[in-house]
């Protein structure tokens, strides 16, 4: 046998298809960069085995799935005591409570490198419940400017550099930034899209110390103010303002879905969503807020109050009695993620119509996907429309994509990218939601749904082979 | 090793290095390399395993013995009074005390699964192996497996540089 003849060179020549089998168990690339390093067989076969990767979907447990073979993988090292709050590209944020304060930090999981985020710790440390962190973007991949974006209306956005203390965040309720529901890095500027779709700049700069702040907030898309009257037109007719025929042909399927859900006389979270500027409310409101959603309901259907509801509401915050470096308890104060929903199903009036957006930024363009899914009460659900604007600055306005754009849109909530190098031959527009590949992940006989576990793209470090 | 009981086919498996093993057909069809050998009637005498030594062959076919379903030829009173998923426990437990091996062992355990096409055998060795390199240094898995690292030293600097975050 070979094995008592070559007993030290035996594993270099394991059978090919044995080498494949165990590559494609070896996911990470940190694994695959040490195996091809072992010797000339094995690089042989990382090459020949060594598919294109594509990003993963990943979990807050550490539990990730790879794909095209939806392989579920475990084992992704964590930081110890930590929890999982999101993803930008190959870096995963953590924080970690030690007496009931958080500490966040960036985690790089193949090159094991951290970047601690003290900026992050003395703004956001002592949490409500509700407080969910939502974004986070870094400009570059080190030690540049972080951004951070969360649900409370207090820090809707947050600028900071890993190792530094400082940080830069917003007044209460100051806008655009009150009503921004996301951000994306164009450029060294952050790009934001307001709940009216209105796109704004922000050019950053930084203090002596090294502190970002945003030095100037530019509208390069701005939507005139909503006159009184043709406030609820407005909204039915789709929050984007275009002079395209077809943009408003495709919104009045919209509209009609919206007027019959008034009829339905159940309050929508649009119009919910048309009354704050500053701060959204929810259905799971406190008694407060249920008290202001009845009001609010009779002023739906009376458009001249609308922006009298707007202003109490933002009277009230601003009165807040809170001390201002307090995350504040309630689901009332929570900001708008862009997600709205638009309508009920006639007939099936639990069932709900959900539009989401999300903003994108590839080879220098800044993009939106619009999303528009058909959400049953006891089963998954499924896109009705998707589509693609473009940000058309010197003109100033959103431009549908109807000719199909080129690349992938990898599309979650916490974390989203275009990515232009990838291509499925034949798809007009190539649009994987994370939602939509959670097939349910069995880890030790529990699933996750959608909601849980935080589903969200995850690029891995790209491996020379 | 398995004995003639009535009314089970045997099959005689013989290894080159002259050994002959008296398996019953269902122990040996967990093999589908002689489960296909079987079914085109090439069995009719004793199916020689090339490749595969006697101390190898003779652990497969106990890793087999063991594997084989319950239901099956070694007898149905098993799987009435043992609950399916105590079993499927037991026999884990069995795999970890299996696997125990020395890495020349291993590695011709997983060639030998591979030849013979044994599914769950090649699952084991094969995890033993990822389990081995993932998340392991290079010097480790080298060490691990007593590969014999056959890059030149500057070869072995640029393969490294390429992916340096890996070494970090």
């Amino acid at each position: 046998m070979t094995s008592t003849l070559l007993p030290s060179h035996q594993w270099a020549h394991l059978l090919p298809e044995l080498l494949g089998r165990i590559i494609a168990h070896l996911p990470r690339p940190d694994d695959r960069a040490r195996f091809r390093a072992v010797c000339r067989p094995w690089h042989l076969a990382v090459r020949q085995h060594n598919c294109p990767q594509l990003p993963w979907i990943i979990y807050s447990d550490g539990t990730f799935v790879t794909f095209p073979d939806h392989g579920i993988h475990h084992g992704l090292s964590f930081p110890d005591n930590t929890s999982f709050i999101g993803v930008y590209h190959n870096w995963l944020a953590f924080y970690c409570t030690v007496s009931k304060k958080r500490t966040y930090l960036l985690h790089n999981p193949f090159t094991k490198s951290t970047l601690p985020l003290p900026g992050l710790d003395s703004v956001i440390n002592d949490t409500s419940h509700w407080f969910e962190v939502r974004k986070i973007l870094m400009r570059s991949p080190k030690d540049d400017i972080v951004v951070v974006t969360t649900n409370n209306s207090n820090y809707p956005i947050i600028l900071c550099r890993p190792g530094k203390p400082g940080a830069w965040w917003p007044g209460r309720g100051e806008m655009p930034y009150a009503s921004m529901f996301d951000v994306v890095f164009h450029g060294d500027n952050l790009c934001g899209v307001t709940k009216h779709n209105d796109l704004v700049v922000m050019d950053i700069g930084e203090y002596d110390d090294g502190t970002p702040t945003v030095k100037s907030v530019k509208y390069v898309i701005e939507h005139p103010p909503v006159d009184q009257e043709e406030a609820h037109e407005y909204e039915s007719d789709g929050e984007v303002s275009s002079n395209d025929g077809v943009e408003e042909l495709e919104y009045n399927e919209g509209s009609s879905i919206d007027e019959e859900d008034e009829e339905l006389g159940e309050a929508s979270l649009a119009n919910d969503d048309s009354g704050g500027d500053k701060v959204t409310r929810n259905k799971l409101a406190n008694t407060d807020n249920n008290f202001n959603k009845d009001d609010h309901q009779e002023v739906s259907s009376n458009e001249d109050g609308e922006e009298v509801d707007d202003y109490d509401e933002g009277l009230r915050i601003l009165d807040d009695p809170e001390p201002d470096n307090t995350i504040l308890n309630s689901l009332e104060y929570q900001v708008s993620d862009g997600t709205e929903q638009i309508g009920y199903v006639p007939r099936e009036a639990t069932d709900g119509i959900v539009a989401s957006r999300h903003l994108f930024e590839s080879k220098g363009k800044v993009l939106m996907v619009r999303r528009q899914q058909y959400v049953p009460v006891l089963s998954r659900g499924y896109n009705m429309k998707v589509e693609v604007l473009e940000a058309d600055v010197k003109a100033g306005v959103w431009i549908l994509l109807t000719a199909g754009v080129s690349g992938t849109f990898f599309v979650s909530k916490h974390y989203s990218k275009h990515v232009s190098t990838f291509e499925d031959a034949g798809m007009k527009l190539n649009c994987h939601f994370e939602d939509e590949h959670d097939v349910g992940v069995n880890l030790n006989s529990e699933l996750f749904t959608p909601w849980e576990g935080k589903p969200t793209w995850f690029f891995p470090q790209e491996l020379v082979v | 090793m398995a004995t003639r009981e009535a009314g089970k086919k045997m099959i005689m498996l013989k290894s080159p290095d002259g050994m002959e093993f008296e398996v019953e057909e269902a122990v040996a069809m967990e093999s589908q390399t002689i489960r296909k050998m079987i079914e085109d009637d090439c069995a009719d005498t004793a199916i020689l395993i090339p490749n595969i030594n006697s101390k190898i062959l003779s652990r497969v076919i106990e890793y087999c013995n063991k594997h084989v379903p319950t239901t099956g030829a070694t007898g149905a009173a098993a799987s009435d009074t043992v609950a399916p998923a105590a079993l499927a426990e037991d026999l884990k437990i069995w795999d970890a005390e299996f696997i125990k091996v020395n890495r020349a062992t291993r590695f011709d355990l997983i060639q030998a699964a591979s030849y013979l096409n044994i599914k769950g055998l090649l699952d084991l060795t094969s995890q033993t192996t990822i389990d081995t390199i993932s998340d392991n240094s290079l010097e480790e898995i080298r060490s691990f497996l007593s590969t014999k690292n056959d890059y030149l030293p500057e070869e072995e600097q640029t393969i490294r540089r390429e992916n340096q975050w890996a070494f970090q």
